[in-house]
C-alpha cells in the first residue's frame, strides 16, 4: 500500500513553538530599547569597539569636571578683580588728597589718617577668601597674605620701617629732632633704606605671608594656566611704598621741605601702582577670557562626544517601534497557526 | 561535535580560560595603578615608591610590563595616606610617605597643585603591561580597563554568536530524531481504521461461516 509520507505528530508545532519564543525573547529586548533608547545588550552589540565607549564616558567625565573647576576660579578671578579695584580706588582716593594738598601741618594729619585708614583697607581687600581660600596669598592659600600696618598684626613692619629710620637718621621716628632732617636726606632715605623694605626679600619677611609663586590650573584638557594673583607682586608692594610712606613716617613733625619731598614721592609711586595694578587686572580679564574660551570649547566637544556616543550605543527608535509591530504580527500569526493545527488531527473528526 | 562541547566542558573554559584572562587583566589595572600613584625621589636616585595605592603591605613599586599575580585583591589604600590608619590625606599633594626625599611640596603650601597635576599625567601617560594577559594597550590604568572590558564583550560577542549557532544546530538535531521516531497520531489512528475494518470483516466471515454451519446442521437433524 503506498501511504502518504506523515511527519511525526510532535513536529507539527514544535516550529511554531520556536519561533514563538524567538519572538517573545525579541519582543522584551525591543521594548527595554524602546524604552532606554538604547541598545539593550550593548556589550554583546558593541563587542571590542566598547572599549571605544567607555574612552567617550571618560573624556566626557573629565571635561564635565574641568567645567565644574573652571566654574570656581571663575568665581576666585571675580573676587580678586573686585579686590583689586577696591585697592585701586582706595589709592585714588589718597593720590586724590595729595594733588590739592598745601603740605602745611594741618593737611600732613589728615593725610597720614587717610593713608594709614587705606593701608587698613587695603590689607583687608587683599585678605579677601573664597571657600576658605586666600586669593592673594600664592600658594599658601591656608593663611591671609597680609597684615594691618596700624593694628597688632602690623608690628614686624612697624618695626621693619622703625630701625630702618633710625639706622638712617640716628633717632627714633617719634623724636622731636626729626624736624631738622634736611629734604636731601629724606629723599635720599625714601630711595634707599625705605625703598629696601620693600624689595622681595623684607617684603616677605615683615609684610606678606603670601608665597611669590601661584598656583596652576587646567582650564581645558590641554591647558594649565596661573589663575591668581599673589600679594608680592610689584604693583601691591608700591602700593604699599606710597601708603606707609605717608601714613608711618610722622610726617606731620618733619619741616614743610622733608614732609615736600614725602609727598611728591609717594605720588610718584602711587601713580605708577596704580598703573601695575591695572595691569594686573588685564592679566586676570585675560585669564576669565581664556576661561571662557576654554569653556566653550569642552562645550563644543562635548556635543561632539555626545554624538559619538549616540552612534554607537543608542537605537533608532522609530526603526525599534516598527520591529515591535512587526513582532507582535508574527507572534499572533503563530499562535494563530499552532491552535489552527492542534485541532487539525482525525481525532476530533472521528 | 567536538569533544568537551557539553556544558561541563564550557565551565572548565570559563573557569581556566576566561576566569584566568580577566583576573590576569585586573592585576595589570592595580600595578597600573600603583605604578601611577607611585611617590619619586625628587633627585631621581632612589627608586619609587607606592604612593595612594600600594601592593598589599610592601610599599615597593612590582615593575613595569610583568603581572603581578595577585594583586587585584592585594591592591589596598597606602596606611600613610588613609587618617583612619593614622596617615595624612594631604599626601595627595605633598607626597613623601617614603621620606624627606619623596616630598614635593617641602613648604606645606596649601595652595599647592603642581604634584596633583603630575600625577594626573603620569597616570594617563603610557606604559607597557604583560602581554600574557591578552589586551594589548599602552596607555594609563583606565585605558588599560577600557581595552580589558573591550576583550571581554567581545568574548561575549562571539560566545553569543556561538550559542546561536549551537541552538540552531540543536533545534535541527531535535526534528531530525523526531522524524527518525516519532509517530504521527493521524498515521496511527488511519491504521487502527484499516485494523478495526478487518477486525469487522473477518468477524462478518465468522458470522456467516457460522450461519452455514447452522443451516447445515438444522437441515441434518431435520432429516
Amino acid at each position: 500500500m503506498i501511504r502518504p509520507t506523515m511527519i511525526p505528530t510532535s513536529l507539527v508545532s514544535a516550529e511554531s513553538l520556536r519561533s514563538i519564543g524567538r519572538a517573545q525573547q525579541d519582543l522584551a529586548r525591543a521594548e527595554v530599547e524602546l524604552s532606554t533608547g538604547r541598545h539593550a545588550d550593548i556589550e554583546g552589540h558593541l563587542g571590542a569597539r566598547l572599549g571605544a565607549s567607555l574612552a567617550i564616558r571618560r573624556e566626557q567625565e573629565h571635561l564635565e569636571a574641568i567645567l565644574a573647576s573652571n566654574a570656581v576660579l571663575k568665581a576666585r578671578i571675580d573676587g580678586s578683580e573686585a579686590a583689586l579695584a577696591s585697592v585701586s580706588s582706595t589709592v585714588e582716593r589718597v593720590a586724590q588728597a595729595l594733588i590739592g594738598t598745601s603740605g602745611d601741618h594741618a593737611d600732613a594729619e589728615t593725610i597720614a589718617t587717610l593713608a594709614g585708614d587705606g593701608l587698613a583697607a587695603i590689607a583687608a581687600a587683599l585678605n579677601v577668601s573664597i571657600d576658605g581660600v586666600h586669593l592673594f596669598a600664592g600658594l599658601n592659600t591656608d593663611q591671609p597674605p597680609m597684615s594691618d600696618y596700624q593694628s597688632e598684626s602690623g608690628a614686624a613692619a612697624r618695626s621693619a620701617v622703625a630701625s630702618a629710620f633710625s639706622t638712617t637718621f640716628g633717632m627714633p621716628l617719634d623724636d622731636p629732632g626729626i624736624g631738622s632732617i634736611e629734604p636731601a636726606d629724606m629723599a635720599h632715605f625714601l630711595e634707599g633704606a625705605f625703598a629696601d623694605l620693600f624689595g622681595p626679600a623684607a617684603w616677605s619677611a615683615a609684610w606678606s605671608q603670601a608665597s611669590e609663586q601661584t598656583s596652576r590650573h587646567r582650564i581645558s584638557p590641554q591647558e594649565l594656566v596661573q589663575t591668581s594673583i599673589s600679594a608680592n607682586a610689584p604693583a601691591i608692594r608700591d602700593v604699599f611704598r606710597g601708603m606707609t610712606m605717608l601714613a608711618g613716617l610722622n610726617m606731620s613733625r618733619l619741616n614743610p621741605g622733608a614732609r615736600a619731598e614725602v609727598i611728591e614721592s609717594a605720588q610718584t609711586i602711587l601713580s605708577e601702582a596704580v598703573g601695575g595694578l591695572t595691569a594686573l587686572r588685564a592679566d586676570l580679564g585675560g585669564v576669565a577670557a581664556r576661561i571662557d574660551a576654554a569653556g566653550s570649547r569642552i562645550e563644543g566637544s562635548q556635543r561632539l562626544l555626545t554624538g559619538l556616543l549616540s552612534a554607537q550605543e543608542d537605537v533608532d527608535v522609530a526603526e525599534v517601534a516598527n520591529r515591535i509591530a512587526r513582532l507582535t504580527r508574527e507572534l499572533e500569526a503563530a499562535y494563530a497557526i499552532t491552535a489552527r493545527l492542534q485541532r487539525l488531527s482525525l481525532l476530533d473528526v472521528l | 561535535m567536538p569533544l568537551g562541547a557539553g556544558s561541563l566542558g564550557r565551565l572548565v573554559d570559563l573557569r581556566d580560560g576566561v576566569i584566568e584572562r580577566v583576573s590576569a587583566q585586573l592585576d595589570e589595572i592595580a600595578r597600573a595603578l600603583v605604578a601611577g600613584f607611585a611617590e619619586r625621589d625628587s633627585l631621581g636616585v632612589l627608586p619609587d615608591v607606592a604612593g595612594l595605592f600600594s601592593a598589599g603591605t610592601s610599599t615597593a613599586v612590582p615593575p613595569d610590563g610583568i603581572r603581578f599575580a595577585g594583586l587585584s585583591t592585594a591592591l589596598r589604600l597606602n596606611p600613610a595616606y588613609d587618617p583612619a590608619a593614622g596617615g595624612d590625606a594631604f599626601r595627595v599633594r605633598d607626597a613623601g610617605s617614603g621620606g624627606a626625599a619623596y616630598v614635593a611640596n617641602p613648604s606645606g603650601s596649601a595652595g599647592f597643585a603642581e604634584h596633583v597635576i603630575e600625577l594626573g599625567r603620569r597616570l594617563s601617560a603610557a606604559r607597557s603591561y604583560d602581554v600574557s594577559a591578552g589586551v594589548d594597550a599602552r596607555g594609563g590604568p583606565a585605558a588599560y580597563a577600557e581595552a580589558a572590558a573591550a576583550d571581554l564583550a567581545q568574548g561575549l560577542q562571539q560566545a553569543s554568536a556561538d550559542h546561536e549557532a549551537r541552538a540552531a544546530v540543536a533545534a535541527r538535531a531535535g526534528d531530525a530524531l523526531a522524524r527518525a521516531v516519532g509517530i504521527s497520531l493521524d498515521e496511527e489512528m488511519a491504521t487502527m481504521l484499516q485494523l478495526e475494518r478487518s477486525f469487522q470483516a473477518s468477524s462478518r466471515l465468522l458470522t456467516a461461516i457460522d450461519d452455514l454451519y447452522r443451516v447445515l446442521i438444522a437441515s441434518v437433524g431435520a432429516a
